[in-house]
């Protein structure tokens, strides 16, 4: 009686063990699998996403700041002088569009607020090769080493054959107001290969009454 | 039989569907981070074209000074048609008309037209690097002509509004496509009589 009862026990819970068979054990863990290699490739996209647009929005501010640094100098300026120091006196201090010197990779001026003489330099950074815009004080009239600095990031490459001050109405005799059109091209480098090409281009009124 | 009971059809999608949307959501955000990038930079130059009209009204103003002309000479030279002549007679129009102008400061001639019911776009010419106009002539730079200009969606409207005898305001506003939404920047500067 005993015998029968524990071998009908152990009939019935061998037919009534619902386990999961081989095959749904597998096929779940194939779903589970490539459920989480979906999201975790979607996590790692978004962090890469978010890594790249944060570089790029810095050097973007940098851009701005460097565009917004220059216009507010040239402003404030008088005496603009295309070419800047390297420019013979002999030459004229203009360089506007169409002219056969048009465009200058450097411009001077003395600003109206301090009087210092200040120089943007278009120009290859020595270590890295890449396009750079440098802002150096003038001392004694002469570009010294130790007077420059760069005003845009390493990030930025900018284009020297394409960037370019286009200088109108500085020399007194042309009663014109002097003005300075600035067109700065290059590339934003945001790293991993993530480059964004910008081309800007603005004018700057002299606001000291030649 | 009774004892299958696997997911429904309905816990299923609703399952996929979620999962959809969390990951979608994720890529979404990704690309809402591309999206604004594109923003910012095309801010900036749209800024920059911005300043451009307002320091050619500055410049404008100052070369006026220096040649003695008087103000409301250099106020009518901006009551123009839109071949850029200037109309005698009747006030009110180019720059002053609701409509609006567009400026080209690097035009040799006509450098102010009036617009009809939108200004046109401004284009870019990649032989010169120069942002202007389709209608413009410019002066040969470098003995290179310019090449076919390629179309970029920035409009940039000048209105100016004179709000006493002695004062102009000059409004500029600068609209471009962003993908397909419709973005503005603008600004205005108060200039007034000299003399």
């Amino acid at each position: 009686m005993q015998y029968r009862k524990l071998s009908t026990f152990i009939h019935y819970g061998a037919t009534r063990q619902s386990g999961f068979t081989l095959v749904e054990v597998l096929v779940s863990l194939a779903l589970f699998t490539v459920v989480v290699v979906a999201a975790i490739g979607s996590l790692y996209t978004v962090n890469q996403a978010s890594t790249r647009v944060n570089a790029m929005r810095t050097v973007l501010d940098n851009l701005t700041f460097a565009t917004e640094s220059m216009s507010r100098t040239i402003r404030t300026s008088q005496h603009i002088v295309c070419g800047g120091v390297a420019n013979n006196s002999g030459l004229s201090q203009n360089c506007p569009l169409g002219n056969v010197n048009g465009g200058g990779n450097a411009i001077s001026m003395n600003s109206t607020i301090d009087g210092t003489a200040i120089e943007y330099v278009i120009g290859n950074n020595i270590q890295t090769g890449l396009g750079e815009i440098d802002k150096c004080i003038l001392v004694n009239g002469q570009v010294t080493s130790t007077s420059c600095v760069a005003i845009t990031a390493p990030e930025v490459n900018i284009n020297i054959t394409k960037t370019k001050f286009y200088v109108d109405g500085a020399d007194l005799s042309d009663s014109k107001q002097p003005s300075v059109m600035m067109v700065i091209e290059g590339e934003a480098n945001a790293g991993a290969g993530n480059t964004a090409p910008f081309a800007i281009q603005t004018l700057i009124s002299q606001r000291a009454v030649e | 039989m009774k004892q299958q009971q696997g997911f429904t059809l309905i816990e299923t999608l609703i399952a996929i569907f979620l999962l959809t949307l969390t990951v979608g959501g994720l890529l979404e955000l990704a690309a809402g981070g591309f999206y604004s990038v594109r923003y910012a930079r095309n801010q900036l130059v749209a800024d920059a074209l911005l300043q451009e009209s307002l320091e050619y009204f500055h410049n404008s103003r100052d070369t006026a000074v220096q040649n003695t002309i008087d103000w409301p000479t250099w106020l009518a030279s901006f009551n123009v048609d839109s071949s850029g002549t200037q109309i005698q007679g009747s006030a009110g129009q180019g720059c002053f008309s609701s409509n609006g102008c567009i400026v080209d400061p690097y035009a040799t001639n006509q450098k102010v037209k009036a617009c009809s019911s939108t200004c046109a776009p401004i284009v870019f010419y990649t032989s010169n690097d120069l942002y202007g106009y389709t209608s413009s002539t410019y002066p040969s730079q470098n003995g290179q002509t310019l090449n076919t200009a390629s179309p970029t969606t920035y409009v940039r409207t000048i209105t100016l509004q004179q709000s006493s005898p002695d004062q102009v305001t000059i409004v500029s506003k600068v609209q471009w496509l962003n993908g397909s939404a419709q973005k503005s920047t603008s600004q205005s500067i108060l200039l007034t009589r000299w003399q």
